[in-house]
C-alpha cells in the first residue's frame, strides 16, 4: 500500500477543503493544534498582538492569550535555550524566527542541547520543539535576510528538516512537526507565502516525514529525466517541465518534502524509470542536498544511471540587495531550462 | 552630637574588614559621616543593632569586628579576607542592593515576607555533604586507577551549596547543572551506585554509560542534566520555569552554574527572560573564584555576581557558600518566592574548589598553596560539624556513625560500578530521535 493510499484511508482531504494561501494554511494548522493541546506555545518577535511579520500567527493572540503567544526580546540564543528547557519539561514550544537567518545566533543551543537531550538521557527526555522561519532569495531582503542554511541541520543527527512546497504540505507538515516529540526545523520559502492551493480542513490530516511527493509523473513519451526540486524550486521546475514537453522532454518531478529524513527510495525508484537525475536547489551546491542525493544515488543505484548526475544551485556567493544583483545570484528560468536539457542530452 | 542614625552599612555581616576601611555611614544632626574601622576583623551586626534610620544615642553598640574564631562561633556567614592579591576583594556593598543572608535572618525588603517555612535538618545536611565528599574522593581514586574514563571534575569544597539548595526542593522540582555536577546529582537523588557506574561507563549508570562525569541525568528525580557547555543550564532552567508557569504545575527549577557562566550571554539572557515573565526559577552561582583556571577577579569588574541581579530587577543574595546553614536559608527564601509566584532569585554562594579543575590536571601557576590551604581550613563539612558539636545538640558519636556509614556506601558504590556490565555496543545509535520515516504521530490520527 502506498503512503498516499494509507493516508487517504486515515484522513479525507476533501473534508472542509478550500483554497487558501500557504501562510494561511500553516496558520490554520497551528491554530488547530493550539486548540487541541494547551501545552503548545509560540515565541517570536511580533508574533503576539501583531500577528507575526509574515502573519504566521494573525488572530491567534486574541484566542490564546499572551502566555501562549509570547513576544520575546531579541535574544535568539536565550529563547531557544529557554524553549528547549520548556520542551524537556512538558510543554510544546514553537519558535517563530521570522527570518531564519536569526537562528544562527542560537546554533550552540540547538546543536548541543536541543538535538542531544533525548540521546544523552537515553530516551528519557523528549524535546518537542518546532523551529520555523522564512528563508530564501527574493524581495531584495538583502544579505542578512535571504539565507537558507538547511543543510547544516540535515548534516546533524537529531533534527527533522521540513521544506513544504505547497499550502497543503505547509499545513500537514506543520501539524506533524508540532505533534512530534523531537526538534523539527520547519522552513517556509518567502516566495511561497502567498501561493495558493487546496487545503483540507480535516484537523487530523498529517503528512509524515521522509515521504517524498511525485509532483509530476512521466507522460510516457519523450526523453526522460528525474528532477528533484526543493521547496520554492518545485513550482519553478513544474513550469519548466511544461515548457520542455514541447521539446520532447518528459520530466518526473520529485519533491522530497523533508530532507531529513530524506526519502532516497522514491528518488531511486524514479531514477530507475528515467536513468537521469538533476537536483535543483536554491541553496549552495558545496556539501548541499544535491551532493547528498547524488552520492546516495551513485552508491545505491549506479547501474540505473544513463548519464552523469547534474546539480543546479544558486550562485555560491552572499546575497546582494539590488534587484539586478539579486537576480544574478538566483536560479533563472533560462538556467533551469538549460540544466534540464543538459541532464537529458548531456 | 548626642544622637545619630545609620544611613547605610558599607560592609556585609561576616565580611572581613581591614583597619582603615570605611565601615558605615552615620547621619548626625550636622552631617553624614563615613566611619572607618579602627581594627581589622569580621563584621558582626547583631540582631539588636539599630535599624537603618533609627535615631539612637551616642554610645549605642552598632556592631563589632570579630576574630575568625569568634565569627565562626557566632555562626556568621563569613566572607574570606583577600588572601590572594588578584582574588575577589571585599568592596563597599549596600545591603539594600544586595541583601545578605545569615543564620539569624534575612535582610532586604524583598525577603522580609518569607521568614516562615521548612524546618532545617542539620543532621541530614551533614550526612549529604559527607556523602558527596566521600563518594567523590572514592571516584577520584578510581580515576587515578584508570577506572573512570575521560574528565572528572570534583565538587570537593563546594558540597554545602548543592546540599542546602536541594534540601529545599521536592522530587518534582528540576535542577540543571554543570560539568562539576556530581554533588548536584547526589543531592537531588541519584544514588552513589548510579553515579559511580556512570563514571565507570557502565550500563547501570544514571545515563546508561552514555554521559560520564559531565553528563549525568536522572529526570525521574528532577536531575535534568549536567553539561559540558558553560551557560546553557541557565536557559534550560528558565524554560522549565516557563513550563511551570504555563501549566501551573507548582514546580520550581534551579540552575547551578559557576562564576565562569556569569560572564556568558546565557546568564544575561536567561536572567532577563526569567524576570520579565516572573518565572519560578532559582539561579545559584557557585562562585569558586576560577573559571577553569582564570581568576574571576581578572574577568569581571563586579566582585559580586549577585549584584548583577539588580540589572534585571531580580533580588540577588550573597552567601557564604561554605556555610550550609546560610545557603539553606537563602535557598529557602528563593524557593518560597518562586512557589508563591514572586519570580526568580539569584543566589551567589562564595566558595572554592580545593582539588584541581579536573582530576589529574596540573594545579599550579594560577593559585597559591596558601590560598588552597586557607580554603581547606574552611571546609563546609568540618564547619557544620564544629557548630553541631559546639551547640551540643548532636552527639559526636552520631556524626562519626554517619561518616562510617557513608564510607561503606562509597565502597559499595565502587564495588557496584566495578561489577556492572558494559553497555551493549549495538545501542550506540539508539534514541537519536523518536520518529520513524513515513510514520505518523499524535495518536489522534484516524
Amino acid at each position: 500500500m502506498t503512503v498516499e493510499t494509507r493516508m487517504a484511508q486515515m484522513a479525507d482531504p476533501r473534508i472542509g477543503s478550500r483554497e487558501m494561501t500557504y501562510v494561511e494554511a500553516a496558520r490554520a494548522g497551528l491554530d488547530e493544534e493550539m486548540a487541541r493541546d494547551s501545552s503548545i506555545f509560540v515565541v517570536g518577535q511580533g508574533i503576539g498582538a501583531r500577528g507575526g511579520n509574515f502573519t504566521t500567527t494573525l488572530g491567534l493572540y486574541e484566542k490564546y492569550g499572551p502566555a501562549r503567544l509570547r513576544d520575546v526580546p531579541i535574544t535568539e540564543r536565550g529563547f531557544v535555550g529557554m524553549c528547549t528547557g520548556a520542551a524537556a519539561t512538558g510543554s510544546r514550544p514553537v519558535v517563530d524566527f521570522m527570518f531564519i537567518d536569526f537562528i544562527l545566533d542560537a546554533l550552540g543551543e540547538l546543536i548541543n542541547q536541543t538535538s542531544k537531550l533525548r540521546y544523552m538521557t537515553h530516551g528519557r527526555v523528549k524535546v518537542p520543539i518546532v523551529l520555523r522561519g522564512c528563508f530564501g532569495l527574493g524581495g531584495a531582503a538583502a544579505t542578512h535576510h535571504s539565507g537558507s542554511y538547511y543543510p547544516f541541520f540535515a548534516h546533524l543527527p537529531g533534527f527533522v528538516v521540513a521544506l513544504p512546497s505547497t499550502p497543503a504540505d505547509a499545513k500537514g507538515l506543520l501539524k506533524m512537526a508540532i505533534r512530534t516529540d523531537d526538534p523539527v526545523i520547519f522552513l517556509e520559502h518567502k516566495g511561497l507565502l502567498n501561493s495558493r492551493g487546496t487545503v483540507s480542513g480535516d484537523p487530523d490530516l498529517l503528512i509524515p516525514f521522509g515521504v517524498a511527493s511525485i509532483r509530476r509523473h512521466l507522460a510516457g513519451h519523450g526523453k526522460r529525466v528525474t528532477v528533484v526540486a526543493i521547496s520554492g524550486m518545485v513550482s519553478k521546475v513544474l513550469a519548466a517541465a511544461d515548457r520542455l514537453a514541447a521539446e520532447g522532454i518528459d520530466v518526473e518531478v520529485i519533491d522530497p518534502r523533508t530532507i531529513a529524513p530524506l526519502d532516497i527510495g522514491s528518488i531511486i525508484e524514479s531514477v530507475r524509470r528515467t536513468g537521469r537525475l538533476l537536483i535543483v536547489d536554491e541553496d549552495y551546491a558545496p556539501c548541499g542536498i544535491g551532493a547528498e542525493v547524488a552520492a546516495q544515488v551513485v552508491s545505491d543505484a549506479f547501474d540505473y544511471l544513463d548519464a552523469p548526475i547534474k546539480r543546479l544551485n544558486a550562485n555560491f556567493t552572499h546575497v546582494p540587495y539590488s534587484p539586478p544583483l539579486e537576480a544574478e545570484v538566483a536560479i533563472s528560468v533560462g538556467q533551469l531550462d538549460n540544466a534540464i536539457r543538459e541532464a537529458v542530452h548531456g | 552630637m548626642e544622637t545619630g542614625s545609620i544611613v547605610e552599612w558599607l560592609k556585609r555581616p561576616g565580611e572581613f574588614v581591614r583597619q582603615g576601611e570605611q565601615l558605615l555611614i552615620i547621619q548626625s544632626d550636622k552631617a553624614a559621616n563615613e566611619i572607618e574601622a579602627l581594627e581589622s576583623g569580621y563584621l558582626d551586626i547583631p540582631s539588636d543593632s539599630p535599624a537603618l534610620g533609627a535615631e539612637v544615642p551616642i554610645g549605642t553598640v552598632l556592631g563589632a569586628l570579630l576574630t575568625e574564631a569568634e565569627a565562626l562561633a557566632r555562626g556568621l556567614p563569613i566572607i574570606a579576607p583577600d588572601v590572594h592579591a588578584s582574588k575577589t576583594s571585599p568592596r563597599a556593598t549596600s545591603p539594600k542592593q544586595v541583601p545578605s543572608v545569615s543564620a539569624t535572618g534575612v535582610t532586604g525588603a524583598s525577603a522580609v515576607a518569607y521568614t516562615r517555612g521548612a524546618e532545617r535538618d542539620d543532621v541530614s545536611l551533614y550526612r549529604e555533604m559527607v556523602r558527596i565528599r566521600k563518594v567523590e574522593e572514592a571516584l577520584a581514586r578510581s580515576h587515578q586507577q584508570g577506572l573512570v574514563h575521560g574528565a572528572c571534575h570534583t565538587y570537593v569544597g563546594e558540597e554545602a551549596i548543592a546540599t542546602a539548595v536541594c534540601a529545599n526542593l521536592t522530587i518534582k522540582d528540576t535542577i540543571w547543572s554543570t560539568h562539576r555536577g556530581h554533588g548536584h546529582a547526589l543531592a537531588k537523588g541519584v544514588t552513589a551506585r548510579e553515579l559511580a557506574a556512570e563514571l565507570f561507563g557502565r550500563e547501570t549508570g544514571c545515563a546508561g554509560g552514555r554521559g560520564g562525569s559531565m553528563h549525568l541525568f536522572k529526570p525521574e528525580v528532577g536531575l535534568m542534566g549536567t553539561s559540558g557547555i558553560v551557560g546553557p543550564c541557565i536557559l534550560l532552567a528558565t524554560g522549565a520555569g516557563y513550563t511551570s508557569a504555563l501549566l501551573k504545575d507548582g514546580r520550581v527549577s534551579v540552575a547551578f552554574f559557576g562564576d565562569g557562566a556569569s560572564n556568558n550571554g546565557a546568564f544575561h539572557e536567561g536572567l532577563n527572560l526569567a524576570t520579565v515573565w516572573n518565572l519560578p526559577v532559582i539561579f545559584v552561582c557557585e562562585n569558586n573564584q576560577y573559571a577553569t583556571e582564570v581568576p574571576y577577579a581578572t574577568v569581571s569588574k563586579q566582585p559580586d555576581v549577585a549584584r548583577k541581579a539588580d540589572g534585571y530587577g531580580m533580588p540577588g543574595f550573597v552567601v557564604d557558600g561554605n556555610d550550609v546553614r546560610a545557603v539553606w536559608e537563602a535557598a529557602r527564601v528563593a524557593v518560597e518566592r518562586a512557589r508563591e509566584g514572586h519570580g526568580p532569585t539569584l543566589i551567589e554562594a562564595k566558595t572554592y574548589r580545593t582539588r584541581p579543575h579536573s582530576e589529574g590536571m596540573r594545579d599550579v601557576g594560577y593559585r597559591s598553596v596558601d590560598e588552597i590551604d586557607y580554603w581547606k581550613s574552611r571546609c563546609p563539612i568540618q564547619y557544620l560539624r564544629a557548630q553541631l558539636v559546639a551547640e551540643g545538640v548532636v552527639p559526636v558519636a552520631i556524626l562519626d556513625a554517619i561518616e562510617h556509614e557513608i564510607e561503606e556506601e562509597a565502597r559499595d558504590a565502587i564495588a557496584f560500578a566495578t561489577a556492572s556490565g558494559w553497555p551493549d555496543a549495538s545501542t550506540a545509535a539508539d534514541h537519536v530521535v523518536g520518529w520513524k520515516a513515513g510514520e505518523l504521530v499524535g495518536g489522534a490520527v484516524r
